[in-house]
């Protein structure tokens, strides 16, 4: 039998609550956003500031995991802004060092498109290789999202408290 | 990192959102409708003006004791240049001068005077209390347990305190959005309200917790300080505490000024279809094909000869791959059979006995992408052939001049004419100056596309054993012709005469041209990327080199419809080439306008000059010697 590796939209409504809830006792700062007519325009989102330690500059990011119909997984996109509200571009992204993403290999992970839910420029992580790594930790992860966080902080330097990993 | 102080479109709210580890404050924005006006505001005047409103409003019926958020007040002046979508904004946090106040000692971590314990229990009062007494409020140690002492318990709503304060063991606490060792600019504020209350606070040891919360309600980088406050003369002159208010920001630079926010990128219409138009190609670069050169297309400046079919479909192709530099030239106008195939017209463009092509073209080419540079040039190419009469010759060598220019003045040259003989002139041209030239021709169902090689001759690159020639070799649209080019109204094989075609012929020879182009953009060696004789064969078994980034690029491509057939002949230069030959460039340089003219007068001329008209005779004799061979026999 073909196992399916892909989660639906109601596997990954019940994370996302479940991960807000622990996300608030932690005071994480994640917040659902449900869209009742449309589940599939459902997703979670955190807003932070970083500070650059080169120029001590302050950024402000917006973190949206949502559900990608196409791939059936959670993706990961995310805008950066300056103080003064400005977006900052693809290129001033790969050479921020908050991201540690091999030059070499940084298109290919995250590129810039036009967000599945908000029709404007995010950068997204391309969702083509989370299925099969999710596949992997599926049937032992309680929480997909924070297997699929887990994923990504290598990548991208997401606190992400231990707490989260507790039942 | 410190409190970051946000000002966003959810501020307008009358009801801020409710967030736990967020502090409100309340603020003035004053947008000016000129920078003249922005830049005339007087900024000490401004800013002690605000002061005093906020001073008297808290002085009535002291309002701060049961409301200390009031205290805190913040005001943006701000100009909005919505042409060019500069937004210059200047922060000020208005706090007064007076009194004084000085650090008694350098400040301490909150650990040093308060316990872990009692730290905690610090961090659950400020958890627990109202929003409106957040920002300040007092504590006392009691037998080793920290009480809150809202500051409605301690003062009276008259004047003065409440009961005696006992200044050993009550800190005053504020909500601190400072990071280094020095307290915020809440605290200014906080001491001036408290000494003007309780005027025996003046001049007397105050201890201070500036409390600095993180996101998780951490308050362990708090900092103790130890402060007196003091009226001291302002000018030589005593003041009261409202006469002068300081906090006017720094900007980006550390001067007090206005910051600027440059926004085009993210609200100017024409830029974000211009990053849009391009993040297409970018995500070629970024996912598929990493070594592609996305600004190569963006410098590149292409010249389209012909504003017909081809010439709409190319340039709609050239914009889609990223050019942005675009010049027409044709001297036709737009006729109401054009703009169903030629997809750059319209009807409107019709009327009136129809707009100039060349100017109507590059029109809408701006319609479609504002950042397009895109001009179209109204001229006539004189033809071999064409004998140019006494009154025309005046405006026959002003068309040349404007024709050389343009072709100078770019770094490809699209053929996309009607006629074989209007070829002629810009081939000799382009070749002259060693310019890229990408050639389409239609027939009825077929096409041809080919780009021309801009070397010298040179016999001993190409023999018969090579697989390939190198691109500078390569033949040009005239290479392969033994007769000059004349009056192509007699029959003609169906690529030299362009009259009626499938509309498909266009689109995709028009496409095809502007991949060639930009395969030849993208490979190392450019204009003078190899072409191999057969490309038929697996693009695997071609040798790296002879592929650019987008594979290898062929000479030539003919096409055809009625069997939906496509083949890529090879072909070399031809030193008697009556377009791009030496003889002829050579002549061209010594004799020019003189040189054209008499072409142009009779075509048979260019097979003198090129030795063609022996070759004929020549050819003749061999077919008579072969004839008789077989007589023989």
């Amino acid at each position: 039998m073909m196992s399916a590796t892909t989660i639906t939209i109601e596997e990954f409504l019940e994370a996302a609550k479940e991960f807000v809830k622990k996300s608030e006792k932690v005071c994480d700062g994640w917040a659902l956003k449900l869209d009742k007519t449309d589940i599939f325009k459902t997703y979670i989102k955190k807003d932070t500031f970083i500070e650059c330690p080169d120029t001590t500059a302050l950024y402000k990011i917006e973190y949206v995991i949502f559900y990608n119909l196409s791939y059936g997984v959670p993706s990961f996109s995310f805008n950066v802004w300056n103080s003064s509200g400005m977006l900052i571009t693809l290129d001033d992204i790969r050479r921020m060092s908050f991201l540690q993403i091999n030059q070499k290999d940084f298109y290919s992970v995250i590129t810039q498109q036009e967000h599945p839910i908000f029709q404007r420029p995010y950068f997204i992580v391309h969702p083509c290789h989370t299925e099969t790594l999710l596949a992997a930790f599926r049937s032992s992860s309680k929480n997909i999202i924070v297997t699929f966080l887990g994923l990504i902080t290598p990548l991208i330097k997401l606190k992400l408290p231990l707490e989260f990993g507790y039942q | 990192m410190g409190a970051v102080f946000e000002v966003d479109g959810t501020s307008f709210n009358k009801e801020p959102e409710d967030d736990q580890l967020y502090t409100n404050v309340k603020g003035t924005l004053m947008n000016k409708n000129t920078m003249e006006e922005f830049k005339s505001i007087e900024k000490a005047t401004f800013l002690s003006v605000v002061g005093k409103e906020i001073w008297a409003r808290i002085q009535e019926k002291n309002i701060w004791i049961n409301k200390p958020s009031s205290l805190l007040h913040f005001v943006i002046i701000s100009f909005a240049d919505l042409k060019k979508f500069n937004y210059y904004y200047w922060f000020g946090f208005p706090s007064p001068m007076q009194p004084t106040v000085y650090m008694k000692d350098k400040s301490l971590s909150i650990a040093a005077i308060f316990s872990p314990k009692q730290i905690a229990e610090l961090a659950q009062i400020y958890k627990c209390l109202d929003r409106e007494q957040k920002c300040f409020f007092a504590v006392t140690k009691e037998n080793d347990t920290i009480c809150v002492k809202t500051l409605s318990s301690i003062l009276d709503l008259k004047k003065g305190p409440l009961n005696n304060i006992d200044l050993s063991s009550m800190y005053f606490v504020f909500n601190d959005p400072s990071n280094v060792d020095n307290p915020g600019w809440p605290l200014r504020m906080y001491l001036a309200v408290l000494t003007d209350h309780c005027p025996s606070l003046l001049e007397a040891d105050i201890k201070v917790i500036g409390l600095r919360c993180n996101a998780t309600g951490n308050i362990e980088s708090s900092r103790y300080f130890l402060v007196t406050a003091a009226m001291e003369d302002v000018k030589n002159k005593p003041c009261t505490v409202s006469d002068f208010w300081v906090g006017w920001e720094k900007n980006g630079k550390g001067s007090f000024g206005p910051r600027v926010a440059k926004m085009s990128a993210s609200l100017d219409p024409v830029i974000l279809a211009d990053t849009a138009s391009d993040l297409n190609i970018k995500l070629m670069k970024w996912r598929l094909a990493p070594d592609i050169n996305v600004d190569v297309m963006k410098s590149t400046k292409c010249l389209l000869l012909g504003a017909g079919t081809l010439g709409c479909h190319v340039a709609r192709d050239l914009l889609a791959w990223g050019f942005r530099h675009i010049t027409f030239i044709d001297n036709g106008k737009v006729s109401y059979s054009n703009p169903t195939r030629q997809v750059l017209y319209n009807f409107q463009d019709c009327l009136n006995g129809g707009r100039d092509k060349a100017e109507a073209a590059a029109d809408s080419l701006r319609n479609i992408l504002p950042t397009a540079v895109s001009k179209g040039i109204t001229a006539h190419i004189p033809m071999p052939g064409h004998p140019i009469g006494a009154s025309l010759k005046e405006e026959t060598i002003s068309n040349i001049q404007l024709i050389t220019k343009a072709i100078a003045d770019h770094d490809v040259i699209f053929l996309l004419l009607d006629t074989r003989e209007a070829r002629w002139l810009p081939t000799l041209i382009a070749a002259h100056y060693g310019k890229i030239v990408i050639n389409a021709a239609l027939g009825f169902d077929s096409y041809l596309v080919m780009r021309h090689g801009i070397g010298d001759f040179n016999p001993d690159e190409t023999s018969v054993s090579s697989t390939w020639i190198p691109g500078g070799s390569l033949g040009c649209y005239f290479c392969n012709d033994v007769t000059a080019p004349g009056n192509s109204m007699k029959d003609r094989t169906l690529d030299q005469q362009c009259t009626v075609t499938r509309p498909g012929v266009a689109a995709i020879a028009g496409a095809l041209a502007v991949e060639i182009l930009v395969g030849l953009l993208q490979h190392p060696l450019r204009v003078n990327a190899p072409a191999v004789y057969n490309l038929n064969s697996d693009t695997e078994d071609i040798p790296p080199e002879f592929q650019g980034v987008l594979g290898p690029i062929p000479h030539t491509i003919r096409g055809f419809l009625h069997s939906y057939q496509t083949v890529t002949p090879t072909c070399a230069k031809f030193k008697q080439c009556i377009a791009c030959s030496e003889v002829v460039i050579n002549k061209y340089m010594q004799e020019n306008i003189e040189f054209l003219l008499e072409v142009f007068n009779s075509g048979n001329y260019l097979e003198e000059v090129t030795g063609l008209h022996e070759l004929h005779l020549a050819a003749e004799m061999t077919d008579i010697l072969t004839f008789s061979d077989e007589d023989e026999e």
